[in-house]
């Protein structure tokens, strides 16, 4: 290969991937068109108002009312057979040691010096000889604290820091992408630093992984929370893991669509994944974003039977930072995986766009519309305006009227669902105030919409440790402020 | 491509050394001799304890080079601040100012550098002022240990003896503890000295240190004035005409911005005096010359005289303070215009009320009045602001807010206002809302200081999109109310205002922590029928009238504030409390015929009262260095206002104002 050769793939792999990176919201044909049907919007909004009013009306129905409908039938498709990969615990301890691959274990971390300690205790934990495990710590150079606490606790030759170089985007995708150039293993996943992983994970994932066969790249572990009793907000959102890893995407699974993987605990090929030009690092759920490029490149995923506790998010605000980031990566993975629509199609099928728009993009606008309609239907109880009489029109006020009474009820119901499924009778009571919940997922959503076009690339990090009796003060230098209010 | 080495984690702390605990002031002047030995000296005094050596150095000869061949041989512990031809201002008293201004420790011996002042005595004077927490420390020789030995001649020791005596004659009290208050050798607090204030001229500094910087707590420690062992004496006929000059000056100056709280008052009604003058000056001169209509003029001679008021107790009575010219000029305005009309009302009240004769009631007024504009001219306008401790401030800061946010929903629902205002005194139909509103401040006030288990995050978007939501609630009810009559509309339009303005001007944490204000208002929707359940009492034969309705209603505010403070089992004992107060209120109201408001007002206060005792702000642990989250409020501020002004604008036309009958 000349020079010129090598320099001119190398161009093509970066142009390919900036093709499917968030680096920039929107492509540019996509910014022409969308000034176009603004404009188109705008016109026909001055001549027809009313007319306008009711397409919009008809169209966010019909579409709230198909992103309900989605998930009902994900559920019922998750309930018939099992589509979660089951490996028992004699199979994952059956095979020796010498069979076992390197496994590469890469945990991103920024100033949470308070956790490193019991981060290091449930790393020891995992059942998996020390000469094949390859865990990297995945830090930020200006964060010495942190640092120093790695320093002090690392407890053997298989552990090792990576202080990745400052550089932009500061983000957990382009760490872990430094620590897989890094990783010596076979196989690699991703911890948080708070993260409790069932001990026989990494083997069940080894069993799972060679059962399967080389179609599957990845699989993801199921999440929960070790701390589901301290709050209302943790159960609700323990309750919501409980359908998103249990019912939601075994469905996904089941129907043959992409999965978009959660943070934490998935396991990869390496090599497969180095291929794919792992994490974008500009997506801040580059994990959904990821489980979409495996579909598109013809890889299977799988949702491994084995949970890996979490540290759910007690507070309020801190839980809405960390809701609205996800929406706002899930918003950003729908608008770059539409950027060549007619690829999409041909790459993922009508399965994957339809997983796409209902799941991917759904969710965040579902959240969002929420407060809309609600507010919609509050006020029409509370002064009954004329104008919403011509606004709804008949078929789709019924669409309406059917997600207001049956929508609402439905999802209350698949809450109710998983808390069978969780065996925990107790969060009922939680599961029946789960309006509650979307109100707090509306305010993240309008959050989300608001920062994906001011500020797509920001990182909103979570604060963890709320959980500790004491509360310790995060400690530090302040974060970055978000952005001032207007 | 990713540097794993851990040798770039080594931050560079070698370069830094530990900050001094001692700066020794040498002022030096033409004695090179003096400098090694005073240099090795002082350190072997001093031993271990980390000390810097600051040599002043007013010389033509080579004494700079000397000192900065200790600096070199000793780093860090020995520095020179050499004056120029030029700018040796103040002679050795400025020298020794600059060393002031220059020391980095957090005290500074001086002393001059030709070894007459024993270096083995500077740490004495160190202890001395730790273990008796001293401001300063004064080496004597007049104590009963210390002698002169150094003076040569009995004319130079009248003279030194002397000027102390003079000195001590014209500062008896502030000198009361120092025996020789000419030693150029002492100790000082840096923190106690502001080298600004200073007017070096020349003779010894400690006087100049001890009367401008009003030192108080000074103690003394004796030593023996040694032989001069090198350089020439700065002692002179000269300088004693000087220093008499000097004490003259010093003196002056202390009458101005008085210490003592009688100074400071005399100093006011003085100010206050000429302030008379100068009002009737500007009357007679715009009214006269001017042919301005007369009020016209009387205003802008009130003004003129607040001006003149203000810059006399800035500049000669009033110490600053903390806060900057400008607020304090702002703040001195804004009180003395308000006082004004306060004044007006006192005279009517003692005239109209208090059956006083209307020049002898004007004396009481003034003298009310006076006192008042003392106490808050010293505490507001030139008073401390609390910067050490920012958590204070933070708490006034959001209780000032609060009251912004509440005084914003009056503008944004003026038809509540109104509807308050009108027939309070009858028992109108906003008399529903007094209880609640009452327990409703004390809880939100309670509940203004964020407790230490509370997690330090905050988001500003949340703030913004929750009060938007707020806002847009509050707009819709304000809109949909169908008339301005029954507050039942308003009351949730003035809330959900009030919780956008808690949003954007504290936080969203900090109003959830004071969400359970919010409720008692909700109870005035109940019913505006405000002799519904009334009971008729006949006890002994005394007939009263109980509101039923006011009372159920303070029991439910108290079981909120009780709830919001998990003290629900402290309910029962108030609420017999507040029966008691009630049936002593309806007596009241039937024997002497008080206003029926009366019962409203007592449980008002009692409901407020209970409802501030359980939820008193727990006393918080040493302040922590991290600033408590305030939202910006300048956005947040503008933003209500305008929302406020439409809303208002609104609903105005609908209006028609009542005004209140007094009783």
């Amino acid at each position: 290969m000349t020079i010129n050769q090598a320099l001119r793939t190398g161009a093509a792999a970066n142009e390919l991937r900036a093709r499917y990176s968030a680096h920039v919201t929107l492509s540019k044909p996509q910014r022409y068109g969308l000034i176009a049907g603004l404009v188109v919007l705008a016109v026909v909004s001055v001549l027809r108002p009313l007319f306008v009013l009711q397409a919009v009306v008809a169209l966010v129905t019909v579409c709230y009312g198909a992103a309900i409908a989605f998930r009902v039938l994900l559920v019922y498709v998750s309930g018939k057979g099992e589509h979660r990969i089951q490996v028992s615990d004699e199979d994952a301890r059956a095979v020796p040691d010498d069979d076992l691959p390197t496994y590469t274990v890469l945990v991103p971390a920024y100033r949470e010096p308070s956790v490193i300690g019991a981060l290091m205790g449930n790393l020891d934990a995992l059942a998996y000889p020390h000469g094949k495990l390859d865990i990297i710590l995945l830090l930020e150079d200006d964060d010495a604290e942190t640092i120093a606490a790695a320093e002090a606790s690392i407890t053997g030759d298989h552990v090792r820091i990576l202080v990745v170089p400052e550089s932009l985007p500061r983000t957990k995708p382009k760490a872990c992408n430094v620590g897989l150039v890094q990783a010596r293993g076979e196989f690699v996943t991703i911890y948080d630093a708070e993260d409790i992983p069932d001990p026989l994970q990494l083997r069940r994932a080894v069993v799972a992984l060679r059962r399967l066969g080389h179609d599957y790249v990845c699989l993801q572990a199921e999440l929960g929370y070790f701390n589901t009793d301290q709050n209302r907000i943790t159960r609700w959102f323990a309750l919501e893991y409980a359908t998103w890893f249990r019912s939601l995407l075994p469905g996904l699974v089941a129907l043959r669509m992409p999965v978009p993987l959660g943070g934490t605990s998935n396991h990869f090929r390496t090599r497969e994944l180095r291929d794919l030009g792992a994490w974008d690092p500009y997506n801040v759920t580059e994990d959904a974003d990821l489980g979409i490029r495996l579909a598109r490149a013809g890889f299977k995923v799988g949702v491994l039977a084995s949970v890996t506790l979490e540290e759910a998010n007690s507070d309020f605000i801190n839980w809405v930072k960390q809701r609205s980031r996800w929406y706002k990566g899930y918003l950003m993975t729908w608008l770059v995986h539409l950027r060549s629509p007619r690829n999409t199609y041909r790459q993922l099928g009508w399965r994957g766009l339809l997983c796409l728009n209902l799941f991917v993009g759904g969710t965040p606008l579902a959240a969002l519309l929420n407060a809309v309609l609600w507010a919609t239907t509050v006020l029409w109880f509370l002064a009954h305006p004329p104008i919403m009489q011509e606004v709804f029109i008949p078929p789709f006020y019924y669409v309406g009227l059917f997600c207001l009474i049956f929508g609402n009820a439905t999802v209350i119901y698949l809450n109710v669902l998983s808390v069978r499924t969780m065996d925990r009778p107790d969060l009922l009571g939680t599961a029946l105030l789960s309006p509650g919940y979307w109100a707090m997922m509306s305010l993240a959503g309008a959050k989300a919409a608001w920062q994906l076009v001011f500020k797509p690339s920001y990182w909103e990090k979570t604060t963890h440790g709320l959980h500790l009796p004491t509360a310790p003060q995060p400690s530090g230098p302040p974060l970055p402020e978000v952005s001032d209010v207007g | 491509m990713a540097d794993i080495s851990p040798s770039s984690l080594e931050t560079a702390h070698a370069g830094m050394t530990a900050p001094p605990s001692v700066t020794v002031v040498v002022p030096t002047r033409n004695e090179a001799d003096n400098v090694v030995p005073l240099v090795d000296q002082v350190g072997a005094a001093f031993g271990d304890l980390p000390i810097e050596i600051l040599f002043v150095d007013d010389s033509d000869d080579e004494t700079p080079a000397t000192v900065r061949a200790a600096a070199e041989r000793l780093p860090g512990r020995v520095r020179l601040l050499h004056r120029p031809p030029g700018e040796r201002d103040g002679g050795l008293g400025g020298a020794v100012t600059a060393g002031l201004s220059a020391a980095r420790a957090p005290w500074v011996v001086v002393m001059d550098g030709d070894l007459q002042h024993p270096p083995r005595t500077a740490p004495e004077l160190l202890a001395a002022g730790r273990s008796a927490t001293a401001q300063a420390v004064v080496a004597s020789r007049y104590r009963a240990r210390g002698r002169v030995d150094g003076l040569d001649g009995w004319w130079r020791r009248i003279v030194s003896r002397g000027s102390g005596l003079l000195a001590k004659a014209f500062f008896p009290r502030r000198l009361r503890a120092v025996s020789d208050p000419m030693s150029g050798f002492f100790a000082v607090r840096r923190d106690a000295v502001r080298p600004g204030d200073l007017r070096p001229d020349g003779y010894k500094i400690l006087l100049e240190v001890l009367v401008r910087n009003r030192i108080d707590r000074v103690t003394e420690v004796s030593y023996t004035f040694g032989q001069r062992a090198a350089g020439e004496s700065k002692t002179s006929v000269r300088e004693g005409l000087r220093f008499a000059r000097h004490l003259t000056a010093l003196r002056l100056a202390t009458l101005l911005r008085p210490h003592s709280t009688l100074g400071r008052m005399t100093g006011f009604a003085m100010a206050g005096a000429t302030g008379t003058a100068v009002n009737s000056l500007a009357l007679w001169a715009l009214g006269g010359p001017a042919h301005l209509p007369y009020l016209l003029a009387a205003l802008l001679a009130v003004q003129v005289a607040i001006l003149w008021n203000f810059a006399v107790i800035d500049r000669l009575v009033m110490p600053p303070g903390d806060h900057r010219f400008g607020p304090r000029f702002g703040r001195f305005l804004l009180l003395n215009n308000t006082l004004t009309p306060v004044h007006l009302g006192l005279l009517y009240a003692f005239v109209r009320w208090g059956g006083l004769h209307y020049l002898g009631a004007n004396v009481l007024a003034i003298v009310l009045v006076f006192a008042l504009r003392y106490l808050v001219t010293s505490a507001w306008v030139y008073g401390a602001s609390p910067a050490g401790e920012l958590n204070r401030m933070v708490r006034r800061t959001a209780q000032t807010r609060l009251l912004l946010a509440v005084l914003l929903a009056a503008v944004a629902c003026p038809a509540l206002l109104t509807i308050g205002w009108g027939e309070i005194w009858e028992r109108g139909h906003a008399v529903p809302l007094i209880i609640p509103v009452a327990a409703s401040v004390a809880l939100a006030l309670g509940r203004a200081r964020p407790s230490h288990g509370e997690p330090d995050v905050h988001d500003r978007q949340v703030d913004g999109l929750l009060a938007f939501g707020f806002l847009g609630s509050a707009a819709a009810l304000m809109l949909l109310a169908p008339t301005p009559t029954p507050i039942t509309w308003l009351v949730p339009a003035a809330l959900s205002y009030v919780s956008a303005a808690a949003v954007l001007l504290l936080g969203t944490r900090a109003a959830a922590r004071m969400r359970f204000a919010l409720l008692p208002p909700l109870l005035a929707m109940v019913s505006t029928d405000a002799t519904a359940f009334s009971t008729t009492l006949r006890v002994a034969g005394v007939v009263a009238t109980v509101p039923g309705l006011a009372v159920a209603g303070a029991v439910v505010c108290l079981l909120i504030a009780g709830v919001a403070a998990s003290r629900v089992r402290a309910v029962p004992l108030a609420v017999v409390v507040l029966a008691v107060v009630t049936f002593a209120a309806a007596i009241l109201t039937y024997r002497f015929g008080a206003p029926p408001i009366l019962i409203d007002g007592l449980l008002a206060v009692v409901v407020a009262g209970f409802a501030a005792r359980w939820n008193r702000p727990e006393t918080l642990p040493a302040l922590s260095a991290r600033k408590r989250y305030l939202p910006r409020g300048r956005f947040a501020f503008t933003t209500l206002v305008a929302v406020a002004v439409v809303l208002g604008l609104l609903a105005y036309p609908h209006l028609t104002w009542h005004a209140a009958v007094l009783g």
